[in-house]
């Protein structure tokens, strides 16, 4: 079997004396999507930080692509770009066109030329649907529509993984959607993604697996048929009964 | 907003009434000073307002990118080097800007034994308190930009450097702008100092005029009118800098 394109093994972290990670083994394969859920301070964020390199564990491995993510990896930049991340807001640049929020990176990491990275960003802002956003501000979008320019500017660097943190809760209700049917489409293409999201409609449809946290630890992690199915956990199941009240 | 059903157009013409009016009775009042006097010495006063321009604008120039070093080495150096910048910032704060320009002016030659002219020692003296004020200025823009903002370009895998010049500093500077106009004209008043070290710049050329003559108030008038002006220019040139875009998404 391939090495799992994630694998966490005995990761923890503290900020200061608190620990917000607590002994985490996870393994995430290749092309699949893991939703990851559990109350406020859980370590959802923590987790996904993790992974794109903002955080560093203090104990245990974590291994991404096959590489250990240690000093050396990080600071190899054209690395990091291959995990591609998006912020729950305010993460365009504001004072940069589209245009230009989907360019910088592409030339200054990839080394495209600006035509080439100009090419790139067009392509990937059709597959978001704004392509005729190109010329636009962030503040002249919805926030739904600077979600999707956020997931396009990440696209344009190739990334084999995608982090998405709570990409639509700060959205309005009919701007969530337009959110989720990029993500959805992106999970369709074969991308691997990890998505902190309490979207369980979302979660139930487009995730392979799911993760549930508490404490900085992880309760459960099951296939996502069998977790929405019956949660094993009674914590889980609780939480579960919780969000699909609302 | 409307009040009393007046449409922006009227306001506009009564403040420019209102305006005029003010002037027309200023100038009304100050009819008997000596104005000759003013206009005799006009091409000496003019050559001091342009010393007084000169200053502040070298000045805030090096002080702005100095300031912006600090800036970025208060936020963001290691230990050392950070307490340097804090050291260097909270004293230039603290002691007499006065002091500063002699200090300049007298201590470098004692440490050398190369004199420094006088404009040498007024462009670093002046640079160095701008760039004491601007830090803290930049420093406060610069935090007023969202960490994420940082964040996006690092898991981009932009260097630093570049998130610094083209991410953060870009927003910090739009949003410091105000304060950054109070600072410039804060320092085209500061330039009236350098009188001490024998530079005539606007303010001494009034003060010099007014000894020989002795028309003191048609001159200090035209002081106020000057500085005001003067002022009013810089921080109208500075705001028209505000670029377009909006920075709240
Ligand atoms: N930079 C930080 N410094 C100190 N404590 C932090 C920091 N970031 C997070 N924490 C703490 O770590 C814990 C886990 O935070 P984290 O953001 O990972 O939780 P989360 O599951 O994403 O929560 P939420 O659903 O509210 O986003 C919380 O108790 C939080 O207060
Ligand atoms: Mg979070």
């Amino acid at each position: 079997m391939a090495e799992p394109i994630i694998a966490f093994a005995g990761v923890s972290k503290w900020f200061g004396k608190a620990q917000v990670l607590r002994d985490i083994d996870l393994a995430v394969e290749a092309g699949s999507v893991v939703v990851i859920c559990g109350p406020s301070g859980s370590g959802k964020s923590t987790l996904l930080r993790c992974i794109c390199g903002l955080e560093e564990a203090q104990a245990g491995s974590i291994r991404v692509m096959g590489r250990q993510l240690d000093a050396k990896a990080l600071s190899d930049r054209a690395f990091r770009a291959n995990i591609g991340m998006v912020f729950q807001r305010f993460s365009l640049y504001p004072h940069m066109k589209v245009l230009a929020n989907l360019t910088l990176a592409p030339r200054k990491v990839r080394g495209l030329s600006p035509g080439a990275a100009e090419e790139r960003a067009r392509a990937m802002l059709a597959r978001v649907g704004l392509s005729d956003k190109l010329e636009a501000w962030p503040s002249q979008l919805s926030g739904g529509q600077q979600q999707r320019v956020a997931i396009a500017r990440a696209l344009v660097m190739e990334p084999r993984i995608m982090l998405f943190d709570e990409p639509t809760s700060a959205l309005d209700p009919e701007m969530i959607r337009e959110v989720l049917d990029v993500m959805r489409d992106l999970a369709r293409s074969g991308m691997t993604m990890a998505v902190v999201t309490h979207e369980m409609g979302f979660a139930r449809e487009a995730a392979d697996r799911v993760v549930f946290m508490d404490e900085g630890r992880i309760v459960e992690q099951a296939d996502a048929s069998a977790f929405f199915a019956q949660p094993a956990s009674e914590r889980a199941r609780r939480f579960l009964d919780n969000i699909l009240q609302h | 907003m409307r009040d009393a059903g007046l449409s922006e157009r009227h306001k506009a013409i009564l403040w420019w009434a209102g305006l005029l009016a003010t002037l027309a009775g200023v100038a009304w009042l100050c009819r008997d000073f000596r104005w000759p006097v003013v206009w005799q010495s006009a091409p000496f006063l003019l050559r001091g307002l342009g010393i007084s321009w000169l200053l502040t604008l070298v000045s805030v120039g090096i002080g702005m990118v100095a300031g912006i070093a600090l800036a970025a080495a208060r936020l963001a150096a290691p230990p050392g080097l950070r307490h340097l910048a804090v050291g260097y910032v909270e004293l230039l704060r603290a002691v007499p800007q006065l002091m500063v320009i002699f200090w300049v002016f007298f201590t470098w030659p004692a440490m050398t034994g190369q004199a420094l002219s006088a404009w040498a020692a007024a462009i670093a003296s002046l640079s160095m308190i701008a760039a004491a004020y601007l830090a803290e200025v930049v420093r406060a823009g610069l935090q007023s930009v969202p960490r994420v903002q940082v964040e996006s370009g690092l898991v981009t895998g932009l260097s630093h450097g570049t998130i610094f010049l083209r991410v953060v500093l870009p927003q910090a500077l739009r949003n410091m702008l105000p304060a950054l106009v109070a600072h410039i004209v804060m320092m085209f008043k500061i330039t009236s100092l350098v009188y001490v070290i024998g530079l005539i710049d606007f303010f001494r050329a009034i003060i010099l005029v007014n000894n020989r003559d002795f028309a003191p108030y048609a001159l200090y008038t035209t002081m106020a009118a000057g500085y005001f002006l003067c002022c009013y220019a810089l921080s109208w040139l500075v705001r028209r800098l505000d670029p377009k875009y909006s920075l709240t998404t």
